[in-house]
This record gives structure tokens, sequence and C-alpha cells, in this order.
């Protein structure tokens, strides 16, 4: 629809050699890598590439990753939300200034972000020795890579679910109010059902870029096989190794993963988009 | 028993006093309009109504029950909002029904009545699209066919075609009268149309600045204005500047002196005039009743001509139909002699209440 109405408005000869560049891009960019690496994965055989996969210390590292991703979306999924409630709905002072910050985490560096995890939580700083004396360890353990994930994807569920909380302004919980809907009933009935497209649609964004997140969870976390190697880490390790064949394994398992989810997040936006904006 | 009884109703936003001691009521069956600017607070009047938002003060009876202090989904109010408020994600017979459901009626009930009102607001065929399929129109049907369904006790509606473009808007205000016709329900409908309030309202109810200027019928708003506001808001009106005293009326600039025997004992003072365009005349000769003023413009309107001239020191408009345009040969610059009909006096300070009402049984018009 929208590439239609935008070619329409240029003449024939330039909206061609738009379309072509785009589908130049587009595969040049996309397309071709993603076959390269199918391509590559199968070429000895699907027995050698599931030999790969199945071994321990890479099942381990993909199931690690899938768990921390899943533990980062339920957390991120409700504050991300009620992050979103309170910049559209209550007049906090500040509230440029915080609407501002949440982007942060996609500004800055992973390893940046990596390392100051790693000096607010770390053995040596006054809020590790605290939680470290309590039994909690954050670097070189799970929690630092949930709290990685959290860090770099918080502004998807965020960005997500605000336009579409501004759109519905308060009419509707008003409307389900005069016709005699409590506030839970508003909830779960309206507010709710309203929002979950694009609360999935954030989720299922984080979850992908979860998957391949590297920079902050090799600092924060470390390589520590069958206890905080992630999947990411795992493949760079590999070729490190030079054993380009595990890296291949688990690469297309991601890749599988990434594109499923994408697909899902598509469905979902096309059955949102019918009960798209009233206005 | 009225439908809808408001008593001396106060709101304030911080420092802005939204509504200043509003009171009215509404009675049982009828359509009433809250007319004004906006801004004027006639949406917060509403909402009040609705128990959307919290009176500071005063008293809001339904059926004769004080709800004052009732939650709204308590209050059993049906509430149509300008942008819909239709439930998105539902379909439109799950929009209708989610009131009944809420009421925990039999399915086979809610079934028989959702199909019942999706007949009264014409929408067959469109029980199981959802909202963003349906046009702005059959929108605000849906609205209107959400809040009847559980057969509140007043109907409020929230600039309900003011979303919509001009035809759509003007057919759907017929329908809602007609509707209205059918079903009875004690009605309330906000808009700044002035021409819709006067067209589908059975009262209306006339606000500014928060407070209630004026309640009556249209023919009582139009004809008998009790304000400036009021007949400068509902419909065009004439401003001129004039003096009253020792039994005469003099238009500012005008050598015209109209015989005003009510005011034999009163010291000359400044009032204003307030006449209607339609009220204004040519008249083909000068006599001692008529005013003179000089053409300033002269502007097609399809189905008559705009007459701007400059009546004294005031300036004026009327109206000349189409047919009689050619023997009055009107141009700017030219010199007319006017015929007033029925005009208003009111004090020259703003606001202040009628001083007496000009009849054209005093006599000096024929």
């Amino acid at each position: 629809m929208l590439s239609n109405r935008a070619s329409a408005g240029l003449r024939p000869a330039s909206a061609m050699v738009m379309r072509a560049i785009f589908l130049f891009f587009v595969g040049l960019l996309v397309v071709l890598p993603v076959v390269a690496i199918s391509l590559e994965a199968f070429r000895s055989g699907f027995g050698s590439l599931w030999k790969q996969i199945s071994h321990p210390q890479a099942l381990a590292a993909l199931w690690l990753t899938l768990r921390m991703a899943m533990i980062m979306v339920v957390i991120n999924v409700v504050t991300g939300t009620a992050t979103a409630w309170v910049l559209v709905r209550n007049r906090v002072p500040l509230r440029g200034l915080i609407n501002a910050l949440v982007d942060i985490p996609f500004a800055i560096p992973t390893v940046v972000t990596g390392m100051m995890l790693v000096v607010l939580y770390g053995p040596h700083s006054v809020l590790g020795a605290l939680l470290g004396r309590h039994g909690v360890e954050v670097v070189f353990s799970r929690p630092g890579i949930v709290l990685a994930l959290l860090f770099v994807t918080f502004p998807f569920v965020v960005r997500a679910v605000q336009p579409v909380m501004m759109e519905m302004e308060g009419d509707m919980e008003e409307a389900a109010s005069t016709l005699g809907a409590g506030r839970m009933r508003t909830f779960f009935q309206v507010v709710l059902p309203t929002l979950l497209p694009a609360i999935l649609s954030g989720a299922a964004l984080s979850f992908s870029r979860a998957l391949g997140e590297f920079g902050s969870i090799i600092i924060v976390a470390g390589n520590i096989p069958m206890r905080t190697q992630v999947a990411s880490v795992y493949i760079y390790g590999e070729i490190e190794s030079g054993n380009p064949g595990g890296a291949m394994g688990l690469s297309v398992v991601l890749l599988v993963i990434s594109l499923l989810t994408l697909l899902v997040l598509n469905l979902l936006q096309q059955r949102s988009q019918r009960h798209a904006a009233t206005i | 028993m009225s439908g809808i009884r408001i008593e001396n109703l106060c709101k304030s936003f911080g420092d802005f006093d939204a509504v200043k001691n509003a009171s009215f009521a509404v009675e049982e069956g009828e359509l009433v309009a809250l007319l004004g600017p906006s801004g004027s607070g006639k949406s917060t009047i509403l909402r009040m109504i609705a128990g959307l938002e919290n009176a500071d003060s005063g008293r809001i009876c339904l059926t004769g029950k004080d709800v004052t202090t009732i939650r709204t989904q308590n209050r059993r109010v049906g509430f149509v909002f300008q942008h819909y408020a239709l439930f998105r994600h539902m379909t439109v017979f799950r929009n209708i029904a989610f009131g009944l459901e809420i009421q925990k009626r039999p399915a086979e009930e809610i079934r028989s009545r959702v199909e019942e009102l999706i007949d009264l607001v014409k929408l067959h065929g469109h029980e199981h699209h959802y909202p963003a399929q349906l046009s702005g129109g059959q929108r605000q049907r849906v609205a209107l066919a959400r809040a009847l369904a559980p057969e509140p006790r007043v109907l409020l509606l929230d600039e309900p075609f003011g979303a919509l473009d001009a035809k759509v808007r003007k057919n759907l205000a017929k329908w809602l009268r007609d509707l209205h016709d059918r079903i009875h329900v004690t009605s309330v409908f906000v808009t700044h149309d002035q021409s819709e309030a006067m067209e589908i309202a059975d009262k209306i109810v006339v606000i500014n600045r928060g407070c209630v200027e004026q309640v009556g019928t249209p023919i009582q708003v139009y004809e008998v204005p009790h304000s400036r506001f009021v007949a400068s808001f509902v419909g065009q009106v004439n401003v001129l500047e004039a003096f009253m005293g020792n039994g005469k009326l003099r238009i500012a600039g005008t050598d015209t002196c109209i015989p005003w025997p009510d005011s034999a004992d009163t010291d000359k003072c400044a009032v204003v005039m307030l006449v209607r365009p339609e009220e204004i005349e040519i008249s083909p000769q000068a006599s001692p009743s008529t005013v003179s003023a000089l053409v300033s413009a002269v502007q097609y309107r399809g189905s008559h001509y705009e007459v701007e001239m400059m009546l004294g020191q005031n300036q004026a408009k009327c109206m000349v139909p189409r047919n009689r345009m050619a023997g009055a040969a009107l141009a700017p610059g030219k010199e007319v002699e006017l015929t007033l009909g029925d005009f208003q006096l009111f004090s020259a300070e703003e606001g202040h209440q009628s001083v007496r009402r000009m009849l054209s049984s005093l006599g000096y018009i024929e």
C-alpha cells in the first residue's frame, strides 16, 4: 500500500529506478547473507550439522540463552508497559527527560553497558560486596546476563506500547465504566486486549534482540561453559578455537528462531491492523 | 418527576472555574442540547452527570435519585463520545453486548437485545465487523447502540457528530431526532453548533464561561434571548449603539428618533439594540419611522443577497431576497431607508439583563 502510494507521486522511470535500488539493497544486505549461511550449513549434510548442534556444550549455551531471554521478556513486558503508562497517563515531573532516557540503551555501545554493570555490581563495588554477603552474585553469573539483557532491550516494549496508549486516550475506559464495568473488568477486558498486540510485538522484538546479544554479556557474565556461556558467546568461542562447524550449527538454530519470531510478529501485526486506529 | 436535575453544580480545574453554579432540569423523555462555545464548560457538565468528573459542589439527581456521590459504573447512564471510544478488539456485536454481559443477562436475552439494537441503528450485516472496518457515521451508531443496550436512565452525548463531515453530520442529527421520537429516552447532547441545537433539541441550555445563560425552547432562545451573549451566539445579530430617554430611542449617529413611551421618565442613557438581520427591511420611501443608512457592500449568497451598511456609526447587515433585489438597485454608496422590526434593548454594559423588549404591537410598524 505504502510503496504504491509513494511511487504514484514519482514519474514511472524514477519509480523504476527507486524500486531497483531498493530490491538490490535488500537482496545484497539481507537475503544474500541468509542464503549463504543456510547453504554453507547444509553443505556437509544434515547429520553433521545435527552433531554440532547436539553437542552438550552447544545445547547448554542455547538453552541458557532461551531461558535468560524468556525471563527478560516477562520482566520487560511488565516494566515496559508500566513505563509507557506512566509516560502517557501521568503528569510526572521531568516527563520529557524520562522519555528521552528510555532510548539510552539503544545509544550506548553494549560493551559499555557490560562495563557499567561490572562497575556497579562487581565484587569490588559497594553494591556488589553487599549482594555478595547475602549470597547473590551478579557478575560472572546468570543474574548478570538477565540484567544486561533487560538494559539492552528496555526500549522495545515501551516504544511499541506508547503510541497505542496515546491513541487510546481515556475514552475506552470511560466508556467501559459508563456501561457498568469496574476497574478490574475494564483493565482485563478493555485495556489489556487493546494493548496486547503492541505488548507482544515489543516482547517479540526484545526476544530476538536478546538471542544475539554479545557485547554486554561477555563482559558481565564472561564465558564459563555450561554456566554463563550463551549462544552468541559459544559461537564466537568456536570460531576462535578453529571449529567453524560448531559455530555454524548454533548460528543456524539462532537464525531459525529469529525468523520464526519475526513471522509470529508479522502475523500479530496483521491481526492488529484489522483493529487499528478507530479515529 | 424530572429526568435530570442539576443544582448549583461547580467545578474548577486548578485556577480555572470550568462550571459555576450551574442549575437546570431536563424533563423525562426530553431531548436537550447543551449549547456553548468551546471551553464554556458544557462537556464538563455532561461528564459530571455521568460521574466521569467529580463535582466540587452541588447536586445531581437522575430520575429523582441523588447520584452525586455514586460511581459512574452504578449510575446507569449511556454515554456517547465524540471519538466513539469503541472497543476496537471487539466486533460490533460484542461492543453492543458489553454492557449486557456485565449485567449478567442470559445469553439468549443478550442476543435478542443486541439484534434489536442493530435493527434500531440499521447496521444489519455488520455484526461481525470490527470498528476499524466501519465508516465514521456507522461507528457513531454502534456507539449509540452500545450506550442504549443496558437500558440507561439517561442518554448523554458529548459532541456526538463533531468528528463527522458536514453532510453525514446533518443526516445523523436528524436521524437521532427521529430515533428519540421512537424511544423517548431522556437525552442530553453537547454541541457548539447552534443550528444543530435549534434543529433537533426540545430545549436548549445555553452555556457561557461555565454559567447557564438561558434555558428554553429553540423559539424562546432565538426570539427572547436573555442576554447579549445568547442573542449573538444563537443566530446572527446586529448590535447597534443607541441612546434612550425622554420617551425616545435614538440610534447613535442618526437623527431618527423612535418613540419609546416606556422611557418617558428616565434620563438619557446608553443602550444597545440587538436586531436580527431578517428584522431589517429596506423600505421604498422615507417616513418618520424609517432609519436612513449607507450601503457599504453587497454580497451574493445564493438564495439572497447580504447587504452590509452603516447605520449612523454602527455596522449592520440585512438579507434581501433575490427576487426583490432588482427593484432595490443596491450598490455601495447608495443611501437607503430601513424599517426595523423586532429588536431588543440591553443596557450598554456587557451581560446586563434585557431592559425591555420592543414589540411590533407598539404600533409604529404596520
